[in-house]
């Protein structure tokens, strides 16, 4: 909650005038059955209809008075909470860009969204609740009880008497409410779980006929959600009712009460009418305020969430560099020294695929050098990039670039270096231009040299003709890149990863799609322009990489050989399996 | 080469105007009906409840009347008649109006369910080019959206 008032600060003079504005229009409220008891017991007795028409015009000007204050605090309160929440929704978005991939595997994607959407959402929600009831709720109650008080002292008692008892009421209620409440949103959060399965693995669940299972068990969760959402309503449901009861059981007495104190000539008839408003009043401000708590409740659970996430330190710490790893490491362009990472350190939320690690790396190589990754799937070659870009810390060992440790570089500077593709990555719905450009401002020639070197070129230049659409550069791709064809998107990455003329080009699985000729034409075009760039190649294909400086032969995390292709042709038994079942591909 | 949908192009903004409001109510108040018995008496009972509150007041009224001012006018016998009469009309009043939320919400529930079981049912059963042209966040959105109602 603290995080969230000091969104609010910048608002304060707004909040202040709104308050002030929704105090006035409250008191207004807050006069009308006092002028009405005034009418009844002073006015009308002297049979002045003048008078009567007098105060009656007096009554009309303060309930306008108070609709319009309380519509324009209204608004203005509803302007305050949306500028807090986009403020507020920014920064958590900024927030999460910078997250480590530990990190945001701790949190776990579908929370990180919730904690974006629904619960910004509950935030917003109490913001502007605060400012409409929470500001007028107790006004009425407390102003209420001391305009009674001057009417009449004794039926006030009465009025007094039976607050407590609601507060109680509304007390148990919630007590036992809000945790079923909580249990009923963590089935909904399993239920948008399973959508969300359900979308992403669209493919594998019909390829399997799975269909049927999936909706079964969707319709369990669903029945799970339903049962406990209606016992928290049920529970809940009680509040209004047993409220209504108690506050005109309060009114009876107020009636029998009065009628005693008027008989002895204590009271008039005009109060108890009064009297008899007030209490509708209060009513509905206490049945504000318990929504004003629930609310509440709701939104500083979300508000906990939210600057869990805000709170969050950095856990890619920069460290300072020591002089020492340049001495030893100055020949080197990447070097790594031991290094062993697991996914699974504490990851609550535990994905099958994350279960790879690395144990025990070492390699070294030199600027301009290529460097190529093999081995079968789960092996941990992606895991080899996730830590020379520093999405993850290494555990054990460590990382050098130009000497340095890397975690002895700002992570921005540090991946400036790089030109990546990355597994599936991503093509966006924009231009193939703004495709390889991706917003960095590049000029149109960088633009076009990456996209020949990629051997882009050709199709980029077929693009979007005879459609009498946008060609060429200009060409629209679709979302996910629907309206290319594999290999197409995997030389629209490359071209986008060499555009930035990167100092170590990482390829990640990014020619599978091409054809021989394509895939040896890159090679050609890489090792021409690209002699200075130190290029770390993972591949499927030993002809991806067979004419690569160094190969590194991964197995279950482990090193298994180290050398060039003869080498290991030589030396490393599962170099020589992988080769021998790709032999006839070529 | 396939042309990109026109939808495609750009990310517009979720809110979509269904093409015939009409209908779509239509279809949606269908599921209302999946539980008619249940909301006839939802409806009875809502009247009842709201006539029920509406004698309170009314009774309160009579009561005041016997007020009388000055002292010594009051009617006791008039006052006391209407007061025993209002406790019991409130506390019926409030037993209605709960068991009047309790039946909505049943109601409710059992039409969020259905509703979410088809809106599971439909989503599994679309054709995969629907999920390749659709960004899975947007059908998530949606999706949770209903789910959450």
């Amino acid at each position: 909650m603290k995080t969230i008032l000091q969104y609010l600060k910048p608002y304060s003079i707004r909040m202040l005038f709104g308050f002030l504005i929704k105090v006035t229009g409250t008191l207004m409220d807050l006069g009308l059955p006092w002028v009405l008891a005034y009418i009844i017991d002073e006015v009308i007795p002297k049979g002045k209809v003048s008078h009567v028409l007098y105060w009656g015009l007096g009554m009309l000007l303060l309930s306008f008075g108070a609709r319009i204050g309380n519509i324009i605090a209204n608004r203005m309160a509803g302007r305050v909470a949306g500028d807090t929440i986009k403020r507020l929704r920014n920064d958590l978005f900024e927030k999460i860009q910078q997250l480590s991939g530990a990190q945001v595997d701790f949190f776990s994607i579908p929370s990180l969204v919730s904690r974006m959407t629904s619960d910004t959402y509950n935030i917003h929600q109490m913001i502007g609740m605060m400012q409409r009831m929470g500001v007028r709720a107790p006004i009425i109650i407390i102003g209420g009880i001391l305009i009674t008080a001057t009417l009449d002292p004794v039926l006030t008692l009465i009025l007094a008497g039976t607050l407590p008892l609601l507060g109680l009421v509304v007390y148990f209620v919630t007590k036992k409410g809000i945790p079923m409440y909580s249990a009923g949103q963590e089935a909904s959060d399993q239920m948008v779980r399973i959508v969300r399965e359900n979308i992403s693995g669209i493919r594998v669940i019909k390829a399997l006929s799975k269909t049927d299972y999936e909706k079964g068990r969707f319709a369990q969760n669903n029945e799970a959600v339903v049962e406990k959402e209606l016992k928290a309503g049920i529970t809940m449901a009680i509040i209004k009712p047993a409220m209504n009861l108690l506050l005109n059981l309060g009114l009876t007495l107020v009636v029998i009460i009065g009628a005693y104190r008027v008989n002895s000539g204590l009271s008039e008839t005009g109060k108890i009418v009064a009297f008899l408003s007030y209490f509708t009043m209060i009513l509905n401000a206490v049945l504000g305020i318990t929504k004003v708590f629930t609310i509440y409740s709701k939104a500083s659970a979300s508000a906990r969430r939210i600057s869990k996430v805000l709170r969050e330190e950095e856990d890619l710490i920069t460290v300072e560099f020591l002089d020492s790893d340049i001495e030893i490491h100055k020949d080197f362009h990447i070097v790594f020294d031991n290094v062993s990472f697991t996914y699974n350190k504490s990851s609550i939320n535990k994905n099958p695929d994350d279960t790879a690690s690395i144990i025990n790396i070492s390699f070294s190589i030199k600027k301009g050098e290529s460097l190529g990754i093999i081995g079968s799937t789960g092996a941990g070659k992606t895991t080899l990039v996730n830590l020379i870009m520093r999405f993850y810390d290494v555990d054990k060992g460590a990382i050098y670039i130009n000497g340095k440790n890397i975690k002895s570089y700002p992570i921005q500077e540090l991946r400036k270096w790089f030109g990546v593709v990355f597994q599936n990555d991503s093509i966006f719905a924009d231009t193939v231009k703004e495709n390889i450009d991706l917003s960095r401002g590049l000029s149109f020639e960088e633009i076009e040299h990456s996209a020949k070197d990629a051997q882009a070129y050709d199709f980029i230049m077929q693009l979007g003709f005879g459609d009498g659409e946008d060609t060429g550069y200009d060409y629209l791709v679709a979302t996910k890149g629907l309206n290319l064809s594999g290999g197409q998107k995997q030389r629209l990455l490359i071209s986008r990863a060499l555009a930035g003329r990167p100092e170590i080009l990482i390829l990640d699985d990014s020619s599978s799609a091409l054809d021989y000729k394509t895939d040896s034409n890159l090679r050609k075009a890489m090792k021409e322009h690209f002699s200075t760039t130190t290029k770390i190649v993972i591949a499927q294909r030993i002809s991806s990489i067979r004419n690569m400086d160094h190969i590194l032969v991964l197995d279950d995390g482990s090193l298994v050989g180290y050398g060039n292709h003869e080498e290991l042709l030589q030396t490393c038994e599962i170099y020589q399996e992988i080769y021998q079942s790709q032999m006839g591909d070529e | 080469m396939q042309q990109p949908n026109q939808n495609n192009k750009l990310p517009k903004g979720n809110i979509e105007k269904p093409k015939d409001a009409k209908s779509v109510l239509l279809r949606l108040s269908q599921y209302l009906f999946y539980s008619k018995w249940l909301l006839v008496l939802a409806i009875l009972l809502a009247i009842t409840s709201n006539l029920l509150a509406l004698v309170g007041p009314m009774l309160s009224g009579y009561a005041i009347d016997a007020i009388e001012p000055g002292v010594g006018a009051v009617d006791f016998k008039i006052v006391t008649y209407y007061t025993t009469w209002m406790i019991l009309f409130y506390i019926l009043s409030s037993l209605f109006t709960y068991a009047l939320s309790v039946l909505m919400m049943h109601i409710s529930q059992r039409v969020t369910k259905k509703l979410r079981n088809d809106v599971f049912t439909k989503l599994v059963d679309l054709p995969i080019g629907y999920f390749d042209t659709h960004q899975s966040g947007d059908i998530i959105s949606r999706i949770s959206f209903w789910l959450l109602l």
